[in-house]
């Protein structure tokens, strides 16, 4: 019988070690799954700010095709004037409508840069090099932090529905909701085609 | 009854080792990338062994100038990936730059693909902003990969990109994006093992404790049975490679420019 008594204090020590290392999992990984979103936003964000300049920059040269340029000025307005509900990572609907309209600016912006090839005298701006070459470099980032988050939220969502988290889940985080996963944008993996009859490069 | 409990026990013990096992080996999930062999990893054969060690003390002497880690990297093939992902992979993969100051540059050659890339690190974000690193890969190295000479095109890249930190760097004040998942009681990664073995062992000694009676003292006196039977060696190798030069944890967010010829 004795024996029995530490098998039971075998047990509560490994349970105690199990706790110290898997209680504060689905806390942590929610944490860094919001930091990975913040990151996303604020990459958006810088997208965002980086439009106005360059539409400026595009309206200078002469007779710039008029639609491309306000496809994507009214798809930066629309992404400017987004509210972002507090459930917008677990809420579907929210969710969609967030990707639909970063997808419509990313869609109006590649437009706008394989338009903007037609143009040399515009290429030739260094004010356009710096901004053609900033906005490269702020779609990049958005991936990355896309893909950051993606990874993110797969680890959180697993330690929701795997074993140990599931446990912690219902005793102590019954609150906790699987995020929403970002989707690649099928219209992003394809190289937008504007007919000119004379391909540039 | 007691094997019962110590069965019991082993299973768990098992799971929980079998958990943390397979928990770092998806964490070590990452395509074949090259060895960091140094601070110029010249996968691609296109430098010379002079042109290669002028490069790395060129670098060296700004990392301990300034604790920037630069590394120049060829390769042979991109296998059909973007030159982006290959910057972030190595970059990340390799700790290029200093942890929370993530002040690493990775700066790719693709000879075969003819593609080159500047990535840098959060921390240098400022310094070599990506219109700048276009600048460098358009104006410094392009020009001569288009006439052919890699070696002039990679060296004068590497002048630029040092030029470029030079002239404007300052001592980062604090560490720029680093992810901050530092809230609330957490255990660091390094140390899980360890309490996990730590665990294991102490749970090993438990189950062998035996007592028995003391006539003398007419009390129990607990000892450790000698063996218990199966119990598990503990080899872990988690040492990051030598070698002289090795990452120092900085992480990279896709700033950068790409260039091609």
């Amino acid at each position: 019988m004795r024996f029995v008594g530490l098998g039971i204090l075998g047990l509560v020590v490994v349970l105690l070690i199990w706790g110290f290392t898997g209680i504060n999992k689905i806390p942590t990984h929610e944490e860094s799954a919001h930091a990975a979103w913040a990151q996303v936003l604020n990459q958006y964000q810088r997208r965002a700010e980086l439009v106005p300049n360059l539409v400026a920059t595009v309206k200078g040269a002469a007779d710039f095709e008029k639609s491309t340029l306000e496809a994507v000025v009214q798809a930066r307005a629309k992404v400017g004037s987004m509210q972002l509900p507090a459930d917008l990572l677990t809420n579907p609907e929210a969710m969609r409508a967030f990707e639909a309209n970063q997808g419509a600016l990313t869609s109006a912006l590649s437009r706008l840069m394989v338009v903007a090839e037609q143009y040399p005298n515009l290429k030739a701006t260094e004010g356009f090099q710096t901004l053609q070459a900033q906005l490269e470099g702020t779609e990049n980032r958005i991936a990355v932090a896309r893909k950051d988050y993606i990874d993110a939220v797969r680890v959180y969502n697993t330690e929701l529905k795997t074993f140990p988290g599931v446990v912690w889940k219902s005793l102590l985080y019954a609150d906790r909701e699987p995020m929403q996963q970002l989707q690649v944008d099928p219209a992003k993996q394809e190289v937008p085609t504007v007919d000119f009859g004379t391909s540039g490069n | 009854m007691v094997t019962a409990i110590q069965i019991l026990l082993r299973v768990t013990i098992s799971i929980l080792l079998l958990q943390y096992c397979l928990g770092s080996a998806a964490l070590a999930e990452t395509p074949n990338l090259p060895a960091l062999s140094g601070r110029v990893v010249d996968s691609a054969d296109i430098l010379s062994d002079s042109v290669e060690a002028a490069l790395s003390a060129k670098i060296e002497a700004h990392e301990k100038a300034t604790t920037d880690q630069i590394v120049v990297v060829t390769l042979p093939d991109l296998m059909g990936r973007p030159i982006e992902d290959w910057g972030l992979m190595l970059g990340r993969s390799w700790g290029i730059g200093q942890k929370g100051k993530d002040n690493g540059i990775v700066f790719l050659v693709a000879p075969n693909d003819r593609e080159v890339r500047i990535e840098v690190g959060y921390g240098l974000e400022g310094a070599l902003p990506d219109a700048t690193a276009n600048e460098i890969i358009q104006s410094d190295v392009i020009p001569h990969f288009k006439q052919g000479n890699m070696e002039a095109g990679v060296a004068a890249g590497l002048d630029a990109i040092l030029a470029a930190l030079g002239g404007t760097y300052e001592p980062p004040a604090k560490p720029n994006y680093a992810y901050d998942n530092t809230h609330g009681f957490t255990i660091p990664d390094a140390v899980v093992p360890f309490v996990f073995f730590g665990g294991a062992v102490a749970l090993g000694l438990l189950m062998s404790l035996r007592r028995r009676w003391d006539k003398k003292r007419k009390r129990y006196i607990w000892y450790v049975a000698r063996s218990t039977g199966g119990s598990s060696s503990g080899s872990s190798s988690f040492g990051s490679s030598g070698g002289g030069f090795s990452g120092g944890g900085g992480s990279f967010g896709g700033g950068g420019a790409s260039g091609k010829w």
